[in-house]
């Protein structure tokens, strides 16, 4: 299983250069069941990203780019009337697939943003009363730019707290930026890219995510990061307990992508921001809330 | 489709719910209701039941909408009703099972009233009390079980009177069965410490049903008793050890008239005059609990000397046999000390009435027997010549078998010449005769004999299969004898118990009726060991028990005692349940290796290194390593051990980092 995930690191990293903690992370996600939020500037790799990570694990990838006009019937499907046979026929929207892409998702109406909500939390999704399963696994990488916020309409807290983790790609390094002007097209190459793991591997992994040990001491640190951001005067309000079970969620994946069984601080505080960093918010109301993750990390002493 | 009430959800609010009897609530009462009158019902009238169902039927009516609630005149009317029933039941007289009746009654029509959580909770209180009236009638264990299980119903119940949302029934039973479980410690203090106070009140007008023998014996009436496998007594030994069986005569009635037929009870013809008293041999004690049967006699060995019991209410009789001032309606449990045998220094005489009223036939039946009598007193012989010669007669011509034909009107005749297959009765009844006729003084005596040793508890259990009818003659010089003419025919019958006494058609119809298998009659022996244990233990725990018990456990009963011993308890309890709630969160303890590491840290802040706040070991010792790589060695394995330790789990020897630590930073 472990050559599995290094070739399959191996394979995404060749595409996305220079971008390795990201793509780990993102990998780390999709092992822990988790979706994934990048908060990005276009043109940064997301969408290669999301398309490479589908190809590689032999997923289904669809791609909806959120505008405010757009309805939920866009994304679930809709029931349509058959002349010929008299009957109202489904045809299921893009949200049936593996791989769900969701483009500039604060753009779209609330509306529209909590029928994803559905489809997100329960792995199904209600249309006209009738709940249709969605396949599994069913992964969901929206994307949201943090720059232009006019005319957008930011996630609610609520809305945040299902996404297990929230990166931004960033620039790339100048080397890896050249490889990448002089290497082929990156949509060439992810055509040419075959799956390397079957869904009963796939599902595998995520089982064995749920076989990383905590020990007591580690969840000691786990409860005193957690305790600390419901204490400390910085915060606005605390982590929730699903926010705390996310946490040890992620860095077990962490923890097995590193080839190991049990958990230690370090996995914790390597996921911390990416779990952690968009369901807290400071006294300053700031949307970036990097500085007050590091705060939380360096504050909590990881040993007791 | 309209679904079935009882199918059908509705949701309701946390308040309503807290308020009115919802539909959980009303099903848990029902079935509460059902279970805690179900065991009473066949002590009760039956119309009680149908009582009973009528109100719940209605109030399920009523729950449904269908029926509206009684009113003022159907209330008072159903209780006229309730209470004329009683009175016709039990005329008036206020026995025990009135009294429950009424209770039941109570029960079951103040359901009809209950609309609210809070008249449920009466309906509780109710349950509660029918809970301790199901134990007037029945004290086995497996009453106790019932009555657990009834508070376990009650308490699921009364808890989900007050259940906000809704909860599965294993749920509610769970939490439930764990309020008993924490009541159980304290219930078992309290019966072992409260002090016995002995009966408060008679339990009054309580009727057992007859079981056993009647008190006149006919040909074919222990037949029947020998397919009967409930116990009769149990007998512990003070010594441990039984008699041999040809010893276990367990005398219960004297039957000293005969009617052509029956041998019946007469009026005692009194003490054989004794010329002094005889020396007393071979004293045995022992102590028999025995099971209601109904009728006033105990049971015990030849010839008892002495009896105690809890009530003083037994006597030795004139026929040396234990009679109870009222028949045996409870379980009660006596102390006996028999002789085994007796000597007289000078002969016991018969008063010519006595020997007269032991010598009586009627004149016209069963002649031939008489004659044959007659024939061999006419011959000269002495009293023990004609006694051997009838048991040479039974010896040699009549086989024991648990089915012998009908007899007809002179039944000692017809067996004796004709049919001379018969059961213990037919023998001891025609030996008895057959004396009597040779004028010998001679009495029929009903009761058990042998029984079967249970090893698991050390006691004698006598069940009604044991019924056995012998034969006492009176000897001169000796007083009355026991000679047992089943012993000519069966020996086997006395040595070994019933069914080494058996044919084949015989034992088949005794192994249909019990003893089916090894394991079976294991499990049979382990029960009723169980059934005696909870006897003695429970049923019998009494002052005397109480102290000895006390003075055993605690060293003696006297008050400071108990009242330490009780407070170190609670002490005890309180201790472990604080011990259990800081073993609960371990993390409240600083764990031993990370005070190894704060060590560390002490040392090497006087090199100048402080770990930061937020800085894992590893990242730390990394940051040591650029400036001071001559630590590598030894900080990496002091890193690997505090990693296997802390968050590996691994069963490493904590010394091991210790040392390491301390031997720091060589």
């Amino acid at each position: 299983m472990q050559s599995l995930i290094s070739s399959i690191i191996g394979q995404v990293d060749q595409v996305l250069l220079g971008k390795d903690q990201q793509v780990r992370l993102a990998l780390a996600c999709l092992f822990a069941e988790g979706h994934l939020l990048i908060e990005d500037l276009p043109g940064m790799g997301k969408t290669t990203l999301a398309h490479c990570l589908a190809k590689v694990l032999g997923l289904k990838f669809e791609r909806v780019q959120f505008t405010s006009d757009l309805l939920p019937a866009d994304i679930l499907g809709v029931a349509i009337f058959e002349r010929e046979q008299g009957v109202f026929k489904f045809h299921p929207g893009p949200v049936f697939t593996q791989v769900l892409l969701a483009d500039e998702i604060n753009r779209s109406s609330p509306k529209t943003q909590s029928a994803l909500l559905e489809a997100m939390e329960e792995g199904q999704v209600t249309i006209e009363g009738k709940s249709r399963l969605l396949p599994s696994p069913f992964f969901v990488i929206a994307t949201q730019n943090p720059l232009s916020q006019s005319g957008t309409f930011p996630l609610p807290e609520s809305q945040l707290d299902r996404f297990l983790m929230r990166i931004s790609l960033g620039y790339p390094s100048p080397a890896s930026e050249r490889m990448l002007f002089e290497g082929a097209d990156p949509r060439a190459r992810i055509r040419q890219m075959e799956p390397l793991v079957t869904s009963e591997q796939l599902a595998a992994i995520q089982e064995s995510v749920h076989n990383v040990k905590a020990s007591d001491s580690l969840l000691d640190y786990v409860q005193r990061l957690v305790a600390f951001t419901r204490s400390d005067v910085q915060f606005t309000y605390g982590l929730s307990p699903r926010g705390a079970l996310a946490l040890l969620r992620g860095a077990k994946a962490w923890a097995l992508i590193h080839n190991r069984e049990y958990l230690v601080p370090e996995d914790i505080q390597a996921v911390l921001l990416a779990v952690v960093g968009h369901r807290v918010r400071g006294r300053g109301h700031t949307q970036d809330t990097e500085p007050l993750v590091k705060h939380l990390r360096d504050s909590v002493n990881v040993l007791g | 489709m309209i679904k079935p009430f009882w199918q059908r959800t509705t949701k309701v609010t946390p308040a309503v719910r807290e308020e009115y009897l919802v539909r959980d609530k009303l099903a848990w009462l029902l079935i509460m209701q059902t279970v805690l009158i179900l065991p009473l019902l066949f002590n009760l009238p039956a119309w009680l039941g149908l009582a009973w169902a009528i109100s719940a039927s209605w109030r399920i009516q009523m729950f449904r909408g269908r029926w509206s609630a009684p009113g003022k005149v159907a209330k008072s009317l159903l209780t006229a009703i309730c209470v004329a029933g009683m009175f016709a039941s039990y005329s008036g007289n206020t026995s025990t099972e009135a009294m429950v009746g009424l209770l039941v009654c109570t029960f079951s029509l103040k359901l009809l009233e209950v609309n609210s959580t809070r008249d449920a909770q009466f309906l509780i209180f109710i349950g509660f009390i029918i809970t301790a009236s199901q134990l007037l009638f029945s004290q086995t264990p497996q009453a106790a079980a019932f009555c657990l299980f009834s508070m376990l119903l009650l308490l699921s119940c009364w808890r989900s009177l007050h259940l906000t949302h809704e909860q599965s029934p294993t749920l509610r039973l769970k939490r439930g069965g764990a309020i008993i479980l924490h009541a159980l410690p304290v219930m078992l203090v309290l019966f072992l410490v409260v002090p016995r106070l002995g009966p408060l009140w008679a339990i009054p007008n309580q009727q057992a049903a007859k079981t056993g023998f009647s008190d006149s014996l006919s040909p074919g009436d222990l037949g029947n008793l020998a397919l009967n496998p409930a116990p009769a007594f149990r007998v512990s030994f003070t010594n441990q050890t039984p008699p041999p069986a040809n010893q276990l005569y367990w005398r219960g009635i004297v039957l000293d008239g005969f009617d052509g037929r029956a041998w019946k009870m007469r009026d005692s013809w009194g003490r054989a005059s004794e010329n002094g008293s005889s020396i007393k041999q071979e004293l045995i004690d022992y102590s028999v609990i025995l099971e209601p049967h109904g009728q006033p006699w105990l049971f015990s060995l030849m010839t008892p000397i002495e009896t105690k019991s809890a009530t003083d209410s037994i006597r030795i009789t004139a026929d040396s046999l234990l009679m109870n001032r009222i028949p045996v309606a409870q379980r009660i449990r006596y102390e006996v000390t028999s002789a085994l045998k007796q000597e007289w220094p000078e002969s016991p005489q018969l008063q010519p009435l006595q020997r007269d009223g032991y010598t009586r036939l009627p004149l016209t039946s069963n002649p031939q027997t008489r004659a044959l009598g007659e024939s061999w007193r006419a011959q000269q012989l002495s009293d023990q010549q004609i006694i051997d010669k009838a048991l040479a007669l039974f010896n040699r011509e009549f086989t024991y078998t648990l089915q012998p034909p009908l007899l007809g009107v002179h039944s000692v005749d017809e067996f004796l010449f004709q049919s001379k297959r018969g059961f213990c009765e037919h023998f001891a009844s025609s030996f008895s005769f057959l004396l009597r006729a040779a004028g010998i003084p001679a009495r029929v005596v009903v009761g058990y004999q042998g029984g079967t040793w249970n090893p698991v508890e050390n006691y004698l259990l006598v069940r009604q299969s044991d019924a056995h009818a012998w034969t006492e003659v009176w000897i001169e010089g000796k007083g009355w004898q026991m000679i047992d003419p089943t012993a000519a025919v069966a020996p086997n019958r006395i040595e070994q118990g019933m069914s080494e006494a058996l044919n084949a058609s015989d034992l088949e119809l005794v192994n249909s009726a019990w003893q089916s298998s090894s394991i079976l009659q294991q499990l049979q022996i382990r029960w009723d060991a169980a059934n005696y244990v909870w006897q003695v233990w429970v049923l019998n725990y009494d002052t005397k028990t109480q102290e000895g018990l006390l003075t055993r456990l605690l060293g003696g009963t006297e008050s400071w005692r108990l009242t330490l011993w009780l407070i170190g308890l609670g002490l005890l309890g309180a201790g472990i349940f604080a011990w259990m709630l800081v073993r609960r969160r371990p993390s409240l303890a600083i764990r031993r290796e990370v005070k190894a590491i704060k060590k560390l840290e002490q040392k090497l802040e006087q090199c100048g290194y402080r770990r930061a706040q937020g800085e894992t070991l590893g990242d730390f010792f990394q940051r040591i390593l650029v400036s001071a790589p001559q630590y590598r060695a030894t900080l990496q394995n002091i890193h690997q051990l505090f990693v296997q330790i802390a968050y590996q789990n691994q069963a490493i020897q904590i010394e091991r980092l210790e040392q390491a630590i301390k031997q720091f930073p060589k």
